[in-house]
């Protein structure tokens, strides 16, 4: 872990546009005794800011990536899937988890989100008791038992076991 | 002398035969394009008589009928030069036998020893075939359109159905969640009264995410392609049985499924229809004091007839056409529940599978469920 922060350091990046989306996410992660600092961006464009340390968040390290993007689909300006390509096609980010969390459950939606690299995709339940469940199961999933890469991604780190680039 | 003329005789016997027995028109001309002979499918075509043509100017036959100006520079010009032509379309309007469409054909025949060159001429008459060449092109047009407006319908459907997908439920998950929110957060604060209203608003939200499910599915049915292959419904039947049982352990219900039913079509589809039925017939037997199913079936000619029967509340036989209705329901969501739209998702797989469904009850005696699938199980 020579660059990587302690667990509970690293950051939630929450990808939301909508405000009820957002604030039951956020709900559901405290209820889960999620401690983590969750980042959240209402579009796709300011994802991307973010992520590569662009417009407002310039002269953020990049390198210090979050423990995990939960992307929503349907975002204004950039949406999601686009979002996706750009993480996984830049050499500093293609291994950086990415779960895809959307009310879509076509299978089109789907397909491309595989395609396109995400680790996984859950769908935002209507009953609240199993969105509840899905994103507390998430949070502590990525946060708390993924082992992620712990060296800079752009320095020749092998492939984690749970994304393998093409 | 008399030898050489009877062969030369027998040589023009054997090429007339030849003339007459060829389905095309055919005429022969002498150089100064004077009819020698005509065949008999070019006076039956044309309607004329061998008298009426053999040595007049081609171009007087049928009160100069034939005066066609590209057939005079096919004859005068082109052919002298070229010594044949091949496939040359004329259409032309005939007095007697109207607008004729022909594919003309021709050789001019050197003769040694100084006699006339004679030129022979196939007429086909390939009217009909131009007509029903016009008529597919037509048909081939039509075709075109309409599968472009089934495409753009089709891909309205599929944006439709994706911005249904995305932006109906989350409002509803909002609705569902902040009551769920305010039940647990605050509730000190609300009386027995306030707690059953919302959660009544929770279960109404959940409720409406349901139909939005089963209605996408339904559409989703509609834009699915189908893969068709042999599929056992018995085994299938079987398997959903199983789910049935291990989903409601509480019921006991006795099942009887036939072996060996076999069909062609989406298995996938197919699943999703036995689901529904032998589901139906789960939920309506709720109330049987012996709860009984039967799915059983016949194959003849390859067409395979399933029926799924049961001892339920059954239906009256009024509504049997309206229970395939999306949204139909003959009984309240309290007495038995669901979304209507069972039924409506089986007519939709087994109509897309070419085949067809019915059903047959009586109130508290029981339901049957027939649907039928053709050989092949091929869209229509």
């Amino acid at each position: 872990m020579s660059r990587g922060r302690a667990r509970e350091d690293r950051v939630i990046l929450l990808v939301e546009d909508n405000p009820d989306d957002e604030a039951l996410t956020l709900r559901a992660l405290t209820k889960a005794n999620v401690v983590n600092r969750v980042i959240v961006v209402r579009d796709g464009a300011v994802a991307l800011d973010y992520v590569f340390g662009r417009g407002e968040f310039a002269g953020r390290d990049v390198a210090d990536l979050p423990g995990v993007v939960l992307l929503d689909l349907k975002l204004p300006r950039v949406g999601g899937l686009e979002v996706l390509k750009r993480i996984r096609e830049d050499g500093r980010t293609k291994l950086m988890p990415v779960v895809v969390l959307t009310s879509s459950d076509e299978e089109s939606d789907i397909i491309s989100a595989y395609e396109l690299g995400a680790n996984s995709y859950v769908r935002k339940a209507v009953d609240y008791a199993r969105f509840n469940a899905a994103v507390q199961q998430l949070g502590l999933y990525w946060m708390l038992l993924n082992e992620r890469v712990s060296t800079r991604l752009d320095t020749g780190a092998r492939p984690s076991p749970w994304f393998e680039p093409e | 002398m008399a030898r050489a003329r009877l062969f030369e005789d027998e040589a023009l016997e054997f090429a007339e035969s030849i003339i007459n027995t060829v389905r095309e028109p055919l005429m022969s001309l002498d150089q100064d394009l004077r009819v020698v002979s005509v065949s008999r499918s070019f006076c039956r075509v044309f309607k004329v008589e061998p008298e009426e043509t053999v040595g007049h100017l081609i171009y007087d036959l049928g009160n100069r009928q034939w005066d066609i100006p590209i057939l005079r520079e096919l004859l005068e010009t082109i052919l002298p030069e070229q010594t044949s032509f091949d496939d040359y379309e004329v259409e032309h309007e005939f007095a007697d036998i109207g607008k004729r469409t022909m594919l003309l054909n021709a050789r001019q025949i050197e003769r040694a020893s100084g006699k006339k060159r004679i030129i022979l001429l196939a007429i086909e008459d390939i009217t009909e075939r131009k007509q029903i060449e016009a008529g597919l092109e037509e048909i081939r047009h039509e075709l075109q359109q309409r599968t472009a407006d089934l495409t753009a319908v089709n891909a309205e459907l599929e944006a439709f159905a994706h911005s249904v997908s995305h932006d109906l439920r989350a409002p509803l998950r909002a609705i569902d969640g902040f009551s769920q929110a305010l039940l647990e957060d605050y509730h000190d604060q609300l009386d027995a009264e306030g707690q059953s209203y919302l959660h009544r608003s929770a279960a109404a939200a959940r409720r409406m995410g349901e139909l939005i499910d089963d209605l996408l599915g339904l559409s989703r049915i509609a834009r699915t392609d189908i893969v068709p292959e042999t599929v056992d419904l018995s085994a299938i039947g079987r398997e959903v049985v199983a789910e049935l049982r291990q989903e409601t352990p509480e019921r006991e219900v006795e099942v009887v499924v036939a072996p060996g039913l076999l069909a062609c079509g989406d298995a996938g589809m197919l699943r999703q229809a036995l689901r529904n039925v032998l589901g139906n017939a789960w939920k309506y037997t709720a109330k049987a004091p012996v709860a009984r199913i039967e799915m059983g079936g016949t194959m003849r000619d390859g067409e395979t007839v399933v029926f799924v029967r049961d001892n339920g509340v059954g239906f009256d036989m009024t509504y049997s056409e309206r229970i395939f209705e999306p949204f139909q329901r003959l009984h309240t969501v309290t007495e038995f529940p669901g979304s209507g739209i069972g039924l409506a998702t089986v007519q939709r797989i087994i109509r897309r599978h070419g085949g067809r469904v019915w059903a047959e009850g009586k109130v508290n005696v029981g339901a049957t469920v027939f649907f039928s699938l053709p050989p092949g199980g091929m869209e229509r």
